[in-house]
């Protein structure tokens, strides 16, 4: 058998690769759109100024490692009129040529210093590539300059697709920007937001690519079918991840006395604000690794973390109204607080899964579950674990970053403003779910008989499909 | 189809790595996985991450001396199985001498009731159990055990402790585990089923036995009818049963028998041993097996745990292919540094304003007023011929949240150009774009290369 080379040549009989350059003005968004397109923070150099990308730099994008097409990272055009007024010149000069064999004609003769380099560099990468992606900052007015940016391209003959930039609350600019370019038959565009991403208008790019180039339809839609498979099992990764952590959490109890010792109160107390602590801090680096971000971006991001770390703890005075929570629990005295089970209800009320047992030797294995609660009960410990309060704020944070990353783009640099984070809701049952995963201590690590028990799936399914649910 | 070079004790081991390291990180010594790059990659690939997991797994086994508790639980359980080995062959050979009384008689129905009956009751379990999918019934005693088990943990957990959990897990639960009790299940029953049988023949090898049969409850006729029922797939494989007559002639109580009946009997004897309990025993021993194969086969971690998700994220490292292919050829010159003057408000008087691509949410100060707002060529043109001939400072306006690009600065160069009087630059703002110091920084850049003092930039 032949194990498959990830990194085999192309063959020679095979479709080329689709060559998509993208272009725009100076600082409207081409790399950060690759960037996007190639979920990596590492592709080119983003920065609010002019003149950032100064080389044509290629990127490949594949499907389960079969390279389907590669993107062009351009300079930007920053002097369309004196391109234009240029490529006019040569127009009168070579009069019989056809308006992309004079395109042909300028990059050819330009020399290193001439101050058009920059824009050559752009129409050579035009004319080599199968089909241009026309970024547009629509913040900006639809400005001569723009206008004559569209003529030189629409000279190379190449299918154009313009894709919109920064329309995250710019409706109105949106608007204004659709209307000029149906004046020049461009009613083909898209909506690609690079720092509000969503899958959809990704996969909307792919598909009009597939129209406009009919000969890669099929190796486009392969690319579709894998980036769809691949970005639901991100969003499903990230959404199991969460939801170990708030089972690990929920799921956590430590012994104590019920004699009334200060010292040793405050202790377990330490110890189980340290613990979620931990678990929550891991599980946020794991969420950023699922998404492919670095602490920076969470940085950038404005979700309350830096270098990694929860800005603020949990545990913070305050963050309980911060995220909608009553006030007047328990937990409303600045620290949340572990609560005690109570036994009677917590033990015994949910043995529905020793009922299979019941055939085989119920007795005994019930009194193995239960048995430590039996004996607890008898010496007069107690437990204690995660209160409602803090279980709750853990998942409403996890969600709104789960949230966050699942539409921040690669590419992001402007910082998005969340203050909001009230606007996430419990699940359905909520009350229901945490009071089973408390009466399950076994739980709390990962089992293959835990993952095999049907109340425990019901849960998890449950918790899933809430975290993802952005209704 | 790609090489399946993982194998489930591969994975086993993996799992025990991820109880021992979940909780023991600390003592291990990870000095050779430091080494291992992690060979970037552009898409995830299954079995390429189990190949890196595995080579990773072997290394850390190897640096820290794990092999020795990793096994461990392993061992225990061929021990487990050789023990209950040999308790069911005593079982079966207690059993059929029980059955055997001392005298020279061997009540037939007796000895099959002790040797097939309970055989085929713990059968009808096991068959319900697989059937039903309850773990309680096809796996007995061990699933019970094994579910308990992670509950029972131990306040402070050693290595070979958590090694054998990890076992335990995997191996004893889920399909693997039914699966494997089924194995051990049916190796059981067909030992005791041997033994019994070896030891018959023994005895009647050496000893001769009269057959007999008898009932208390039943009618007379019951049992030789159930020895026709029984009889009859043994004849179709060619074996002679005991004939109505013999059969009538080994009724408690008759005296006689002749070596043909006797040899019919004990035919009668072995074949039903070996059809209805051998037989069907080594067939599902069969069947457990392959599918015990086939589950172990199928085991996937859980890569959604968070111990996978960081060993991806850190063994297949994302890989962009980039490359340059056009390069700057002014690559690596930096723009000249700009100091900012302190600010400045004044606008010199009688100022002649222009607007450089302004939008019209962008304000003048109240004392000027502009003459042109310059958007294309002809308004260009237009600002150039006015300019030629001005007798006062010329201010132009920028928009100071948009971008200095080196069109408007050829643009504003050129403005600057054509007039003799001292040229002005304010940056215009408004609320609902704010500017950067970057951004300032760019426009102060700008206008010193258009031959703008920075004195003259008037920031608002």
């Amino acid at each position: 058998m032949i194990v498959k080379n990830p990194h085999r040549p192309h063959q020679p009989n095979a479709l080329p690769l689709l060559n998509i350059a993208v272009v725009g003005h100076t600082n409207t968004g081409k790399t950060s759109l690759i960037r996007t397109m190639l979920r990596s923070t590492e592709f080119g150099v983003i920065e609010d100024a002019a003149g950032t990308t100064r080389h044509v730099e290629q990127a490949t994008i594949a499907a389960d490692n079969e390279p389907i097409l590669n993107l062009y990272d351009t300079p930007g055009l920053e002097d369309s009129r004196a391109l234009f007024a240029h490529i006019k010149k040569l127009q009168t000069k070579l009069k019989p040529l056809t308006p992309a064999q004079i395109l042909e004609h300028f990059i050819t003769h330009v020399s290193v210093n001439d101050p058009l380099e920059q824009e050559a560099k752009v129409i050579r990468q035009v004319l080599r590539s199968d089909i241009l992606l026309y970024i547009i900052d629509v913040r900006e007015p639809f400005l001569e300059k723009y206008r004559l940016e569209l003529d030189i391209l629409t000279q190379s003959a190449k299918p154009i697709i313009p894709v919109f930039n920064f329309i995250a609350e710019h409706n109105q600019e949106l608007a204004k920007w659709r209307q000029h370019l149906a004046g020049y038959h461009m009613h083909a565009t898209l909506e690609f937001d690079t720092v509000a991403f969503t899958f959809e208008a990704e996969k909307r790019l792919y598909q009009k690519i597939q129209t406009l180039v009919e000969s890669h339809y099929t190796p486009l839609q392969k690319l579709i079918d894998f980036r769809a498979k691949l970005w639901n099992q991100l969003c499903l990764s990230g959404a199991k991840r969460v939801t170990e952590l708030i089972v690990n959490v929920a799921c956590y109890r430590e012994t104590k006395s019920t004699q009334h010792n200060l010292i040793a109160h405050s202790l377990i107390e330490d110890r189980l604000h340290d613990f979620v602590r931990k678990a929550e801090q891991h599980c946020l680096n794991d969420l950023l690794s699922i998404f492919n971000f670095s602490d920076k971006d969470v940085a950038i991001q404005k979700i309350p973390v830096s270098n990694g770390h929860w800005q603020l703890d949990i545990f913070a005075p305050g963050i309980l109204k911060a995220y909608g929570l009553d006030v007047g629990s328990a937990a409303a005295k600045g620290a949340a607080a572990g609560a005690g089970i109570d036994l009677m209800v917590g033990g015994m009320s949910l043995g529905a899964a020793s009922a299979l047992g019941a055939i085989a030797g119920a007795g005994w294995s019930t009194f193995k579950r239960y048995g430590d609660e039996i004996k607890a009960t008898v010496k007069g410990t107690q437990w204690q674990c995660a209160d409602e309060a803090t279980v709750q704020i853990l998942y409403l944070r996890q969600k709104h970053l789960l949230k966050k990353l699942m539409h921040r783009g690669h590419a992001a640099q402007d910082a998005l403003h969340v203050d909001k984070a009230d606007s996430e809701k419990l699940p359905d049952n909520w009350k229901k779910l945490t009071s089973t995963l408390r009466q399950n201590p076994a739980w709390q690590e990962p089992s293959v008989a835990r993952n095999n028990n049907p109340q425990y799936q019901e849960i998890e399914a449950k918790l899933v499909g809430a975290l993802l649910d952005e209704g | 189809m790609s090489v399946n070079k993982y194998k489930f004790a591969d994975l086993v081991r993996i799992e025990q790595l991820r109880k021992i390291e979940s909780s023991k990180a600390e003592e291990l010594s990870y000095a050779s996985i430091k080494e291992m790059s992690g060979q970037p990659v552009s898409d995830f690939n299954y079995s390429d991450f189990m190949r890196r997991l595995v080579t990773r797994a072997n290394l850390l086994i190897h640096d820290n001396a794990l092999e020795d508790a990793l096994q461990q639980p392993q061992k225990q359980s061929v021990r487990v199985n050789r023990i209950c080995l040999g308790a069911a062959a005593i079982l079966g050979g207690l059993a059929a001498s029980q059955a055997v009384s001392e005298s020279s008689t061997l009540n037939i129905y007796w000895l099959l009731a002790v040797l097939l009956g309970f055989n085929t009751i713990s059968l009808l379990l096991w068959i319900t159990g697989v059937t039903l999918n309850l773990q309680s019934l096809s796996t007995g005693i061990a699933a019970q055990l094994a579910s308990w088990l992670p509950y029972r943990q131990k306040k402070d957990p050693t290595m070979a402790s958590l090694a054998s959990r990890a076992w335990w897990e995997s191996c004893l639960t889920g399909d693997v585990g039914k699966w494997r009790v089924s194995v051990l299940t049916h190796k059981f029953w067909l030992t005791y089923l041997s033994a019994g049988m070896v030891l018959l023949i023994l005895l009647m090898l050496a000893k001769q036995y009269n057959f007999i049969w008898g009932t208390t409850l039943l009618p007379d006729s019951s049992l030789p009818r159930l020895t026709q029922i029984l009889g009859t797939p043994l004849e179709y494989l060619g074996l002679t049963i005991p004939n109505d007559p013999q059969t009538v002639a080994s009724r408690v109580g008759v005296a006689r028998q002749d070596a043909a009946t006797r040899t019919a009997w004990a035919t009668f004897l072995m074949g039903a041993l070996l059809v209805y309990g051998v037989l069907p025993r080594i067939l599902l021993l069969g069947l457990s097996m392959v599918m015990q194969r086939w589950s172990e086969r199928r085991f996937r971690l859980d890569l959604y745990l968070p111990y996978y998700i960081e060993l991806r994220q850190r063994l297949m490292a994302r890989e962009v292919q980039a490359k340059v292919i056009d390069a700057d050829p002014h690559a690596g010159i930096k723009p000249a540094e700009v100091v900012l003057p302190p600010e400045n408000n004044a606008i010199p008087s009688n100022a002649q304003a222009f607007g450089i691509e302004l939008d019209d949410a962008t304000h003048w100060p109240e004392t000027v007023t502009c003459r042109l707002n310059i958007i294309d060529q002809d308004t260009h043109d237009e600002a150039i011929a006015l300019i030629k001939h001005l007798k006062t400072p010329l201010l132009l306006g920028v928009a100071a949240h948009r971008l200095p690009d080196r069109g408007v600065q050829r643009l504003i160069k050129d403005l600057v150009d054509h007039t003799s009087e001292k040229p002005w630059l304010i940056l215009l703002s408004k609320p609902s774009a704010p500017v950067t110091n970057a951004r300032e920084i760019a426009w102060f850049r700008l206008a010193e290369a258009c031959g703008i003092p920075a004195e003259h930039v008037i920031t608002q």
